[in-house]
């Protein structure tokens, strides 16, 4: 059945220019997969989660697609099979098998009162994906008999979905104009013994209070985003700087999001990703890694930068010998370009979503967000940050089975007199 | 809730000891229960490491039979026909026991697959020791089996199959579509044949399952593309989207 969008026959889109790659690069290593999860102050009922999944149909289209092969491009297809809920796998983050998914590219997970969505990188970016599990959450809770006000923050099955949600915003904002491709120097990289493949991550989750880490950083006339990637930065160092013989870079990717700097509607991807670099180990100070951190941001954030990054992005899309190459030859290139300036310009990726915004009848139901990156084959750490209700949860997920870069972060939080709570999947013990 | 007194962190989860430093911890008055992920299983894909076996077995059976034939030549290539049969029943077979690729995709592969080992046998019990110009002399004779008569019914059979699955799952029309095309097209290879026959070299015997297997093809093309312009071209333009 086609869906009628403002009058616009769609069942199939193409990806948009961040999403490309990302059929390309997946394997066992590298799934492309992150997760989102909600918790809640009651049990998850799995029945009714299933119907609330199924009623997200009609609102999130761009979701429920499967990924095909064209002669040229993959791109998104409507996929007319029913969505399953899961209990929640062990393994966090891994690859999704979508034949035994029927095809979907996102999976809901319930574990006792936790909601959690994994979702692959072509579908949706982290705005996105929080964006549909709070809808899913909403609705879940609708379906539960609670009476609910959406308050304009939260999107609601009986809105009809609009064409500016489904829009390649890249596409939009690109210009023609002449651009620079930026070079992003070979960091240090973490050599720790890894997790077998294939056998999930280890994870974990430290709750904080929002609030007084906000404060520590306004004192040091920084946003939080730039507060915590020197906190990290630091801990690299105190950890790994014996290592660091021939390089002592430190690069931090982090994806931003593309909808704070230029105004979309799009439930698709619209981040990018720039890189804090610090470069000297020996002065292993807040005050000393901060302003190079801040540089960073600075320099990145402008908009000329990100609009030159678009083009640059764009530009191999455009290039009718890459447009015109059939798609067989065109992954092992995608594959390897993917490897050598993605995961190799990190020495660990975060990401900063925010604060999430929850209308009040809904919030009283709703204890935390949780969001875990997908890892890199390259990275060995990822750490994504969500903030919910004054309690910011920091989840760090890890490929290595070494605890110290976590432990020595969490401590440096400690001893700024912040009271954290950890959780932890002790995947070192097991896997 | 238990405590780290190294780290200085409340640990929320069950555990033995610090997650973060690996020390102990000190239990509170009431010890920490919540188990925040649920319990590791190993996963075990055993349908890989058959396909891997496989893989590696595969071309080493090759490899082997190409070997004894080398060492015991008499001048009959069999280890051509067995490299063939198990590169068939390897890549083919392999490709059909994936869950992940639908059925017009997998007659479309076992279509080729077969024509061309079927060729294979033709030509290598056929010709066993012939010299390269008795080869070409009498090559519509050595051919006669596989060209005119087993490749033409082999692709006819797979097309008629295509069909039947297409009409039998219509709601997946779209998805045929593109290998009910394929294999339309390689169809047309027997009419190639034939003008090469009239027009170039007399390589072909019997015209008459390369016409009916030409024709098969081109009627099923016609079928779709008049009953059906719309989906034809929607998928194809999806498919060839730049």
């Amino acid at each position: 059945m086609k869906k009628k969008i403002n009058g616009i026959n769609q069942d199939w889109y193409r990806l948009d220019n961040a999403a490309k790659i990302y059929p390309a690069m997946v394997s066992r290593r590298n799934s492309c997969v992150f997760r989102f999860a909600i918790n809640l102050k009651e049990e998850v009922d799995p029945y009714v989660l299933q119907r609330a999944l199924l009623d997200m149909r009609n609102r999130f289209p761009a979701m429920f697609v499967r990924v095909r092969h064209g002669v040229f491009w993959y791109y998104l297809e409507e996929n007319k099979k029913m969505p399953r809920v899961r209990p929640e796998d062990s393994r966090i983050n891994k690859a999704i098998d979508y034949y035994s998914n029927n095809y979907f590219r996102f999976t809901v997970f319930y574990y006792e009162n936790r909601i959690s969505l994994e979702v692959f990188h072509s579908l949706t970016d982290g705005t996105g994906a929080v964006t549909f599990l709070k809808a899913l959450a909403y609705r879940y809770l609708e379906l539960k008999g609670h009476k609910l006000e959406s308050e304009g923050l939260v999107l609601t099955v009986d809105q009809d979905p609009s064409i500016e949600e489904l829009e390649d915003s890249f596409f939009k904002y690109a210009t023609m104009n002449p651009h620079k491709r930026f070079v992003v120097p070979t960091p240090f990289s973490i050599r720790d013994a890894r997790f077998p493949s294939g056998q999930g991550r280890g994870v974990i989750n430290a709750r904080l209070d929002s609030a007084a880490l906000y404060a520590l950083a306004k004192k040091h006339d920084a946003t939080v985003t730039e507060y915590l990637s020197a906190l990290l930065t630091q801990a690299v160092y105190q950890v790994y700087g014996d290592k660091m013989i021939k390089n002592d870079r430190v690069n931090i990717c982090i994806p931003i999001n593309l909808r704070r700097l230029f105004p979309s509607d799009s439930l698709r991807n619209f981040t990018l990703f720039f890189h804090t670099t610090v470069t000297d180990k020996n002065h292993l100070e807040i005050a000393d890694i901060l302003p190079q951190v801040k540089k960073s941001f600075s320099e990145g954030l402008t908009k000329e930068s990100i609009i030159e990054n678009i083009n640059v992005n764009m530009q191999a899309e455009r290039n009718m010998a890459m447009r015109l190459t059939p798609l067989f030859l065109k992954k092992p290139a995608m594959t390897i370009a993917g490897t050598m300036y993605g995961g190799r310009l990190n020495t660990l990726t975060m990401s900063n979503i925010g604060i999430v915004q929850l209308p009040e009848s809904m919030a009283e139901h709703v204890k935390d967000f949780e969001f875990n990156l997908s890892n890199d084959i390259n990275c060995a750490y990822g750490i994504g940050v969500i903030t919910f209700n004054n309690v910011m949860t920091i989840s760090i997920l890890r490929e290595v089975r070494d605890t110290l870069l976590p432990m020595q972060f969490l401590r440096n939080l400690v001893n700024l007199g912040l009271a954290v709570e950890v959780e932890s999947n002790y995947w070192e013990e097991v896997a | 809730m238990d405590y780290c007194p190294e780290c200085k962190v409340q640990v929320v989860s069950k555990g033995e000891k610090c997650p973060l430093c690996q020390g102990p911890l000190d239990r509170g008055e009431k010890p920490a229960s919540k188990k925040p992920f649920p319990s590791y299983i190993k996963f075990v894909n055993l349908r890989k490491r058959w396909a891997r076996g496989i893989s590696l077995a595969a071309p080493v059976a090759i490899g082997i039979c190409v070997l004894i034939n080398l060492l015991t030549w008499n001048g009959f290539l069999w280890s051509l026909i067995v490299g063939v049969a198990i590169l068939y029943a390897w890549l083919v077979g392999l490709y059909t026991v994936r869950r992940t690729d639908h059925l017009g995709q997998k007659l479309l592969l076992h279509a080729i697959g077969i024509s061309a080992l079927l060729i294979v046998i033709n030509f290598v019990t056929a010709s066993p020791s012939m010299t390269s110009s008795e080869f070409l002399e009498n090559f519509s004779e050595i051919a006669r089996w596989s060209l005119d008569y087993a490749m033409p019914a082999t692709l006819m059979a797979f097309i008629l199959a295509i069909n039947i699955a297409t009409l039998s799952q219509r709601h997946r029309l779209r998805d045929y579509i593109i290998a009910q095309f394929s294999l339309s097209f390689i169809g047309f290879i027997p009419f190639v044949l034939i003008m090469i026959d009239i027009f170039a070299a007399d390589i072909l015997g019997s015209l008459f399952m390369s016409i009916a297997a030409s024709s098969f093809s081109l009627l099923t093309l016609l079928v779709f593309v008049i009953f059906a312009p719309k989906l034809v071209a929607k998928e194809f333009g999806r498919r060839f989207h730049i």
